[in-house]
């Protein structure tokens, strides 16, 4: 209940509420997020001058992410497909679809080199991400599910950079607000020397378990 | 003073970018703005002055939130505005915005327009801001169509309330917000209406210059653009001299406020008789070839050579289909077709492969006649053409209206279920407007669909709260499908 209204934890608002908690985090930039409209349905950069300008354009039939995230500091993109709940990401047309979105933008943010507001982020580790709502806590089992899941789904091949640690967030309500948390499908250090405790860090998230 | 209104938004990203755009505002006005985020995601925007404290809380996504205040959820019926800002002691709404980032080609800018009407409807004042220029897939830079703009000028002339059409980027700058003026004027507005509204001053206080400057950019956006779409644009000359014309226009969007009577610009957007047109351009009427052939689509061209109606181009492009899509389609449309009761008289489906001619890359045409858009002097003309081809549709079409001007508006859409939706509705919408359902004398409005299955418009609980047929109610007298099939949107039966 907020004011004189109820809401459903949509996809939206779960979407949402990990957007203003990203905004806290001053190690990473939202390049592209999925609403319904408006001028952001281009993943942008900056250029060396601080420019904001445009990378890729998705077509209008085209399957897009829902959040694409990227930090310099970390040199980490991750790319993020969300649903209002943990098992509509675990359907099998979902896993298909998602680990197809993740690959194909992945492969193109491979080729961005020449464009200005891109350039080196082309080599940048890539973490696929899952964010869900949750009204009430997702299960250990749900967890290693979903992870297993894609996992197997994803190809971790070296030319898309993609690491093999899978980030998973949940954004929670509870009586009062929203919160974020994440979940790791493994620990230990990622392919560039970060660890997976380091990459929450920067995200301001703690690892739940 | 403390002022509180809510901002509900088709996505949260709307409304918290357009409190952040009255939030520039009003830091230019020595204001503070600051933002905090109720339960850890609603936006509460707070816009400060020594006076007065402006809140404004956004509500993204509608459909996540019950209730949705009445008002709204009637608003949202006619299309969803990305977003309105509604006052809950009042219970009213200050104003409804649409914004797109769309490249303006094709039906784009077109798609959208039923929120225009939507809003106009119940005096709402609406807001369309959308790009001039835009690149298209070939690079090319391509520039907005002019029926927005004239769809908005005859709704504020009818509904007496402001519809405003806005342009941002430039020639050297497309798509890009921060390239003209379109997006500092929108919020300038909207700051000056939420301001008014916090001081309780008249809506219309302070909006003059705002809005005279908003519909000089509309009439000189129009004054250059008109030739590259249509032949002829009925009171051009009006465009000439524009400033004068854009007080007229301002005035009269608010003249519920100030009660001052308008005139309109004389036959300024008024689509005339074929003999009350222009000589070269009555003289440049004349039966054109199809592309795919149809019997109908075949008398409406013949009708706009034997003078007794007219188009304004032809320049409607085909994108052939695949044809593996079209099989497909044509399947669809036959089970929707076979899905109804028997008519009487029967009526037939007739739509095949074999009629769809190859194009050079080896898909199919569905693009019948290259004019979408017939403008008859007399229904009597466009129900004699429809009686002819379909002689099942005899003695069922309204004669009452014979003397009456009709427009006939071709659609050639065969992929099934799209006739309710985007783009045809904002299509239709800005269509029916432009050519004059809503004129002192309103047109006769006929769809036809040669493509679609009449069975898609059957009146039913899930297609009663439809956009599209609520709309479509509303602009159109009559659709007409393949086989013949009409169904008159006036009693909402099948014929």
């Amino acid at each position: 209940m907020t004011g004189h209204y109820t809401y459903r934890l949509t996809e939206e608002i779960a979407r949402w509420a990990f957007e203003i908690h990203i905004q806290s985090c001053k190690d990473w930039v939202i390049a592209f997020t999925n609403p319904t409209a408006g001028p952001w349905k281009r993943l942008t950069g900056l250029d060396k001058n601080g420019t904001t300008g445009e990378v890729h354009r998705f077509e209008r039939e085209e399957d897009r992410p829902d959040l694409v995230l990227v930090s310099d500091r970390n040199k980490i993109i991750i790319i993020i497909e969300a649903k209002d709940l943990i098992q509509k990401l675990t359907a099998e047309a979902q896993i298909v679809k998602s680990v197809a979105v993740i690959h194909s933008l992945a492969k193109i943010l491979r080729t961005k080199a020449d464009n200005s507001f891109w350039e080196n982020r082309s080599d940048y580790m890539i973490i696929a991400g899952l964010l869900w709502g949750a009204e009430i806590k997702s299960t250990d089992a749900e967890r290693r599910a979903i992870f297993s899941a894609y996992k197997k789904a994803l190809s971790f091949n070296k030319t898309e950079n993609l690491a093999t640690l899978i980030l998973g967030i949940e954004s929670y309500r509870d009586a009062d607000s929203i919160s974020c948390g994440a979940y790791l499908s493994e620990n230990g250090r990622l392919n560039g020397g970060l660890t997976a405790a380091e990459l929450l860090a920067s995200l301001r998230l703690k690892a739940k378990s | 003073m403390k002022f509180a209104i809510e901002l509900w938004a088709d996505s949260f990203h709307e409304g918290d970018w357009a409190c952040r755009q009255l939030g520039v505002i009003a830091v230019a006005h020595g204001w503070e703005h600051h933002v905090t985020y109720v339960q850890g995601f609603i936006p509460k925007h707070v816009l400060k002055a020594t006076d007065l404290e402006i809140t404004i809380t956004v509500y993204g996504s509608y459909n996540s939130w019950d209730p949705v205040p009445p008002i709204i959820a009637e608003l949202l019926s006619w299309g969803k505005p990305d977003f309105v800002a509604y006052e809950p002691l009042e219970r009213r709404i200050l104003f409804a915005v649409e914004e797109t980032a769309a490249v303006p080609t094709g039906n784009q800018a077109l798609q959208r327009c039923e929120r225009l009407y939507g809003s106009a409807r119940t005096q709402i004042p609406f807001w369309y801001l959308l790009s001039e220029y835009g690149q298209h897939k070939d690079k090319g830079v391509r520039r907005d169509s002019i029926w927005p703009t004239v769809m908005a000028l005859k709704l504020t002339h009818t509904k007496k309330v402001p519809c405003v059409v806005l342009h941002y980027s430039d020639i050297d700058h497309p798509e890009n917000y921060s390239a003209g003026a379109g997006l500092a004027s929108l919020f300038k507005a909207l700051f000056q209406i939420i301001d008014n509204a916090a001081r309780k001053k008249p809506f219309d206080s302070g909006m003059s210059s705002i809005l005279e400057e908003q519909y000089l950019g509309m009439l000189t956006f129009l004054d250059s653009q008109w030739k590259n779409i249509v032949d002829y644009l009925p009171g051009y000359e009006h465009l000439a001299t524009p400033a004068p014309l854009s007080k007229q226009f301002a005035a009269i969007a608010m003249q519920k406020w100030s009660g001052r009577t308008v005139a309109w610009p004389d036959k300024f957007l008024i689509w005339p008789k074929v003999s009350e047109l222009p000589g070269e351009i009555r003289d440049r009427q004349k039966s054109k070839g199809l592309i795919k052939h149809d019997d109908l689509c075949e008398k409406f061209e013949h009708d706009a050579g034997a003078g007794t109606a007219y188009c304004l181009s032809d320049n409607a492009g085909s994108r052939p289909q695949p044809m593996d899509s079209l099989i497909v389609w044509i399947r669809d449309q036959k089970k929707l077709f076979d899905r109804a009761p028997q008519l009487k008289p029967p009526a037939r489906f007739t739509i095949d492969l074999a009629d769809f001619p190859t194009s050079e890359s080896g898909n199919r045409h569905i693009t019948t006649a290259k004019n979408i858009v017939y403008l008859y002097d007399r229904w009597a003309d466009v129900r004699a053409a429809v009686e002819k081809v379909y002689p099942r549709l005899d003695g069922k079409l309204d004669l009452s209206c014979d003397e009456v001007p009709a427009l006939v508006y071709l659609s050639n859409s065969i992929k099934p279920g799209r006739i309710f939706g985007d783009p045809f509705t904002g299509q239709i919408a800005a269509y029916a407007t432009a050519f004059g359902k809503l004129d002192p004398r309103p047109r006769v409005v006929l769809v036809y669909f040669p493509h679609q299955a009449h069975t898609q418009a059957i009146p039913n609980a899930a297609a009663s709260t439809n956009k599209g047929l609520t709309m479509m109610s509303e602009l159109t007298d009559y659709l007409l499908f393949t086989g013949g099939v009409a169904v008159s949107m006036k009693t909402r039966t099948i014929l």
